[in-house]
């Protein structure tokens, strides 16, 4: 099982009101959670979707996710065609 | 009253979410297409539709994934996805769980069935029933079919689960249809996102047309993954339609490649005998 727990994670906050919250108000704490690896929080804070599908993250989650983090479609795609951050990382 | 009526189509986010920006030369004839499928299915007058979909990682992950699992709610929220992604207002779709209690107790004879109270409706479900049931004033049953995370159920026992859906449809009083919904060929939500193998949706859709056992489920899981993309596995929605209509062929209204809306697009009427 591929990227599971990152998968979780997106899973959970697609469907999750309280852990989308989460991800805004108490995010190093729910990466924690999760076991996040380094790389793997990066990808979801920069919306690098297309590093998350190489590393098996089916795209399935992170269409819907992209479009609530207010990525237009034809970004998200190019973001899966070139792998590279979509958003800037909050500092 | 016996099934009377049984269909298989596609779903796709980009049908609603990304409508407004597709050519209309390249969608009209699937809405032309729809519409028709709208009206045969009023027709039909259903007391109850069992929807078969799978579950775009809405209720289920692989925590406690089913093959096959069912709901028994009185009702479903819908859709699941934002409104801003998938432009289909929150709604709440009736079920019918008297009737799906009694299907999941004749099922269980062959098939193994999940089932679930609290099953939510993603597009799999609601971008068919936004066109086909738009006041959603037909209760659903909805049946989802594991196509997202492998291992997934065999083909063949989609069409089994056909066999002992149309097995217990068949003994209950009220006008009951049934309708498949997910693929053909797709690449959803991926790099290769648009593109369409036509040739290959072709073969599959002879297939459903002749009702053929052997040739619905010869494909092995890399075949598909190969040939037809990841959301080809969602051909499992539509041998299970033709499992319910076995011993009769299927009637293709149009077949037609939608790269805008990622899927290649088709609407089948099985003959239901």
């Amino acid at each position: 099982m591929q990227a599971y727990n990152v998968q979780k994670l997106i899973f959970h906050m697609n469907t999750r009101p309280a852990v989308y919250e989460r991800y805004g108000s108490d995010r190093a704490v729910l990466f924690a959670e999760y076991k996040l690896t380094a790389a793997e929080q990066d990808y979801i804070e920069t919306m690098n979707v297309g590093a998350l599908f190489e590393m098996g993250v089916q795209p399935q989650l992170l269409a819907p996710f992209a479009g609530r983090e207010n990525i237009a479609w034809p970004e998200y795609i190019k973001g899966m065609e070139t792998p590279g951050p979509l958003l800037k990382r909050d500092s | 009253m016996p099934l009377v009526f049984a269909a298989a189509t596609n779903h796709g986010p980009g049908i609603t979410g990304r409508r407004d920006t597709a050519p209309e030369e390249e969608v009209a004839p699937f809405f032309e297409g729809w519409k028709r499928l709208h009206q045969r299915m009023e027709v039909a007058n259903l007391d109850a539709l069992v929807v078969v979909s799978s579950d775009h990682i809405q209720n289920l992950y692989m925590d406690n994934m089913p093959a096959f699992i069912i709901g028994l709610g009185d009702e479903f929220p819908g859709p699941t996805e934002d409104e801003h992604f998938l432009k289909i207002p929150k709604t709440v779709v009736p079920g019918v769980p008297e009737i799906a209690g009694v299907l999941v107790e004749e099922v269980m004879e062959t098939i193994d069935l999940s089932y679930s109270g609290e099953l939510a409706l993603d597009h799999g479900f609601m971008v068919p029933l936004h066109f086909l049931t738009p006041k959603y004033d037909v209760p659903v049953i909805p049946l989802i079919i594991n196509c997202m995370f492998p291992p997934y159920p065999k083909l063949g026992r989609a069409y089994e689960l056909g066999r002992a859906l149309r097995r217990a449809i068949d003994q209950q009083s009220q006008r009951i249809g049934l309708l498949g919904t997910g693929g053909l060929s797709h690449w959803p939500a991926s790099p290769l996102s648009g593109k369409v193998a036509e040739e290959w949706d072709k073969e599959f859709l002879d297939a459903m047309i002749a009702n053929s056992r052997e040739d619905l489920i010869r494909y092995s899981d890399a075949e598909i993954e190969r040939d037809g993309g990841p959301g080809g596995h969602e051909i499992r929605s539509w041998i299970t339609v033709a499992g319910a209509c076995e011993g009769s062929g299927g009637t293709l209204d149009f077949y037609t490649p939608l790269p805008s809306f990622a899927i290649g697009g088709a609407v089948i009427e099985m003959t239901v005998a």
